[in-house]
């Protein structure tokens, strides 16, 4: 069954530009900017879905469109059965947003006090919320900061609070957009085991927007890339890494390098003062790791599959 | 949803961002003894100030001396509870509306105008910055030469409260354009010179009666200091500035749900 | 549109202060005709200076608070240099308002001399930098206390503004504070300037005041560079 509905879903913006300062005085000139330009996807109940695409592509405009906070230009969208732009009590009720680098916590308070709030305006009754507190945060290793005042906590700290005040109420859809930035290795690797125990145990449906390939690899299993406003593709991971770019990444590793003319192996794909990586099709694989290895002291070899990011990489490039 | 949900959910609201910031504030010691300082040199110069106009006058718009000390009190009054409930919220709405963290409160099933309005109620502000200095104030006074009777006191709470209300909705009006514009700052402080330097310095009495009734309505910045005070002294009608007070109130209010609705319609949410 | 707001509330400031002090001269012998061009030429000082609400001073505490100033240490400029001429630049539209209303104030009172102007220009050039100092102690207040109340500033404006002659002219004082105040550094900011265009020509009482607001410019600018330095130091300190 289909929780997220979209169709032909538009949104433009009108952006004030400013030319002549004496002029924008007293009137201002805009330019019209498509941000998202003829969308249209589902999405079912309990998948893991990542939403990609370069800088300004419409991946967090589409997301605040699911989440009520903009209304589209044009278009439908039909989140659990609800117009998100309605604002409707009940559906709010049933999401949870959380946004990297932006906090919904009370600077003032801290976040026992401010998920408080929460109990009562989700209906959480008081046992289940205690214990699922509880339970989050000692998952998250917050638990010792719930008391601190919320001004006083690292990013890292606070974002993991800002997912468990996100998903205290056990939403159906966890919406979240660029979750992990600016988080340290620890962090991310804790929240996105996070994400995906939730995601398997309580049927939670997830989109996530993201830069970080490591993100969309462990969480999601199905990729929706927006490019300049338009989707480009819309498929599992899976079917991405079997049908997208297979060429393979060797990596030889040397102490010195007898051969001087390295462009005649193959395409450079990376050069360092101790390695040197090659991007070859499979068919060309073994001539390469051959020729290669009899003409300098390789130490050692590394044989990648391409990375997400390049596969990625080449959907952007092609619209 | 019923009437006792409704009333249940704001008051935990309330509840939380009142009690548990007084909490939290007893803990900065240092800002608290700034504050409290500061507030209280305020005060002195002040009174030093009307001191000084009273060595050339006898009367500022029929205030003497005292009535306009006890004018200046209500100014100080007014200024602080507005500082501890309304002002700061508001200059947060802004921020909140420019870096986009309002989002995070448009997407729960919160009462939003609510929220934002009463996010946080620095009752302990309120106290270290008024207390002091009201009671130099109230050492000063010659409470005996001041015309106040017991119903004049009473309207003027009322009248007090509804100005309060006023002041909120009229630097909510200020903070609107931020939503389609992007910044808002100039206006606040404009609204603020409005708050300081009319309805705080000048009595009602000293100003015609076209700007009497214009800065009690369309710029309602006298209603919890010059109307307030004018009617403590029982130099306005109690009766019709209570009634005027009241629908003024609610007219605003009103407005203020209006036009929440609207700009959230516009809002376009800062990019991420 | 923001220029424009702030050029409305600086002149709501100066209105209000007329129309107060319209009730204060109203039954009584107090010319307005002389208040007001007092309080526009004043007003048009203050302005010019910098000292209104110590735009420069209290610019350090939001950079203070966003983190802003972090990034500036690691700068080789000085930062404070750099904050006043930020200011200067982003106000462009004042001085046109200041001396809009200098002038006005100037046509109420008429016969001003050549010295008086030459006067009025001197006493301007030690205002900006009393106000310079002001604002630089104001910057150090912030970076010791962190605190982003903005109460601070006000508090200290209105003090400034009491004691320079901008919230009343100080020939209203009663005489000993009178007498006090004219030692003071405040009133040369102020009330100093203002009342110099109608000097007619060079008395001992010019020479005197002078030399005091000379001495107290060097001296004000002295100890809060010193204390600005020592200020930067104890906040790189505690860790940007």
């Amino acid at each position: 069954m289909n929780i997220i509905e979209i169709n032909n879903l538009n949104k433009q913006f009108k952006i004030t530009i400013r030319k002549n300062w004496i002029k924008s005085i007293f009137k201002s000139e805009y330019k019209i900017k498509k941000a998202v330009d003829n969308v249209s996807f589902t999405v079912k109940k309990g998948e893991s879905v990542a939403f990609l695409g370069p800088n300004g592509a419409g991946k967090t405009t589409t997301t605040k469109m699911m989440t009520g906070l903009i209304y589209p230009t044009s278009g439908e969208i039909s989140v659990l059965g609800f117009k998100p732009q309605d604002r409707n009590k009940e559906f709010l009720m049933k999401i949870g947003l959380v946004m990297g680098n932006k906090t919904g916590l009370n600077w003032d308070l801290t976040a026992r006090q401010t998920f408080s709030i929460y109990q009562k305006i989700y209906k959480i009754p008081i046992e289940k919320y205690k214990s699922r507190l509880d339970k989050l945060s000692k998952l998250l290793n917050v638990d010792e900061h719930l008391d601190t005042p919320v001004r006083k906590l690292s990013l890292g700290e606070r974002m993991k609070l800002e997912l468990i005040g996100a998903i205290l109420h056990d939403p159906e859809i966890l919406f979240l957009d660029e979750p992990t930035i600016g988080l340290d290795i620890i962090s991310k690797q804790n929240i996105r085991k996070f994400l995906r125990e939730i995601q398997k145990d309580h049927g939670i449906t997830l989109i996530l927007t993201s830069h970080d390939m490591d993100d969309i690899e462990l969480v999601c299993d199905r990729v929706l890339v927006i490019n300049n406003g338009q989707l480009v593709f819309d498929n599992t991971i899976d079917y991405l890494k079997s049908n997208y770019n297979k060429d393979k990444y060797v990596k030889f590793y040397f102490d010195s390098i007898q051969d001087l003319d390295l462009n005649s192996y193959g395409e450079i794909y990376e050069q360092k003062d101790a390695s040197i990586t090659y991007k070859v099709a499979p068919t060309s694989l073994p001539q390469l790791i051959s020729s290669f290895t009899s003409k300098n002291n390789v130490i050692d070899i590394d044989i990648n599959s391409t990375p997400l990011e390049e596969m990625i990489k080449e959907i952007y490039e092609k619209k | 949803m019923g009437f006792k949900d409704f009333i249940s959910e704001r008051w935990q609201i309330i509840k939380i961002n009142t009690v548990e910031t007084f909490m939290l504030q007893l803990s900065s010691i240092f800002e608290n003894w700034i504050v409290l300082i500061t507030s209280f040199f305020f005060v002195i110069i002040n009174i030093l100030f009307i001191n000084v106009l009273f060595t050339n006058v006898s009367t500022i718009a029929t205030y003497t001396k005292d009535q306009m000390i006890l004018f200046s009190l209500i100014g100080n009054l007014s200024f602080f509870i507005n500082i501890a409930w309304s002002a700061d919220n508001m200059a947060s709405l802004i921020y909140g509306v420019n870096k986009g963290d309002l989002d995070l409160i448009l997407s729960k099933p919160l009462p939003s105008l609510f929220y934002v309005t009463f996010r946080k109620i620095d009752i302990f502000l309120f106290v270290k910055g008024f207390v002091p200095g009201a009671i130099a104030y109230i050492v000063i006074i010659k409470w005996f030469s001041l015309n106040i009777t017991f119903e004049s006191c009473l309207a003027a709470i009322v009248i007090f409260i509804a100005g309060q209300i006023a002041l909120n909705f009229f630097q909510f009006l200020c903070v609107i354009p931020v939503f389609f514009r992007g910044s808002a700052e100039q206006l606040m402080s404009l609204s603020w010179a409005f708050e300081y330097n009319l309805g705080r310095m000048i009595p009602l009495e000293g100003l015609d009666k076209f700007f009497r009734i214009l800065f009690i309505t369309l710029i309602p910045v006298m209603i919890s200091t010059g109307l307030t005070t004018s009617v403590l002294l029982n130099k306005s009608d109690l009766l019709l500035s209570i009634l005027f007070s009241i629908v003024v109130s609610i007219v605003f209010i009103l407005i203020k749900i209006l036009l929440w609705k609207f700009a959230l319609k516009n809002y376009t949410s800062a990019s991420s | 549109m923001d220029i424009v707001i702030f050029t409305i509330k600086r002149f709501v400031e100066v209105i209000f202060l007329i129309v107060f002090w319209g009730a204060v001269s109203n039954g009584s012998n107090l010319d307005l005709k002389t208040l007001t061009s007092y309080f526009l030429i004043s007003g048009g000082v203050a302005e010019l200076i910098m000292i209104n609400n110590l735009p420069v001073g209290d610019g350090i505490k939001g950079n203070v608070r966003t983190g802003q100033l972090s990034n500036d240490i690691i700068k080789p400029i000085s930062i404070f240099l750099a904050q006043y001429a930020a200011k200067l630049g982003s106000r462009v539209l004042i001085p046109v308002t200041s001396i809009i209303m200098i002038i006005v104030g100037i046509i109420l009172i008429g016969n001003i001399t050549l010295f008086g102007y030459l006067y009025f220009f001197i006493a301007l050039i030690i205002a900006m930098f009393l106000s310079y100092s002001f604002n630089l102690l104001l910057g150090c207040l912030y970076l010791i206390t962190t605190s982003t109340y903005s109460g601070i500033t006000s508090i200290i404006n209105q003090s400034i503004k009491f004691f320079s002659g901008a919230l009343v002219p100080i020939y209203f004082f009663p005489d000993g504070l009178r007498q006090i105040i004219e030692f003071l550094p405040f009133n040369f900011m102020i009330y100093a300037p203002t009342t110099a265009l109608l000097e007619k020509s060079l008395n001992n009482v010019i020479v005197k005041n002078v030399c005091i607001s000379l001495v107290w410019s060097l001296v004000l600018l002295v100890i809060s560079i010193y204390l600005w330095k020592k200020s930067l130091k104890k906040y790189e300190a505690y860790g940007i």
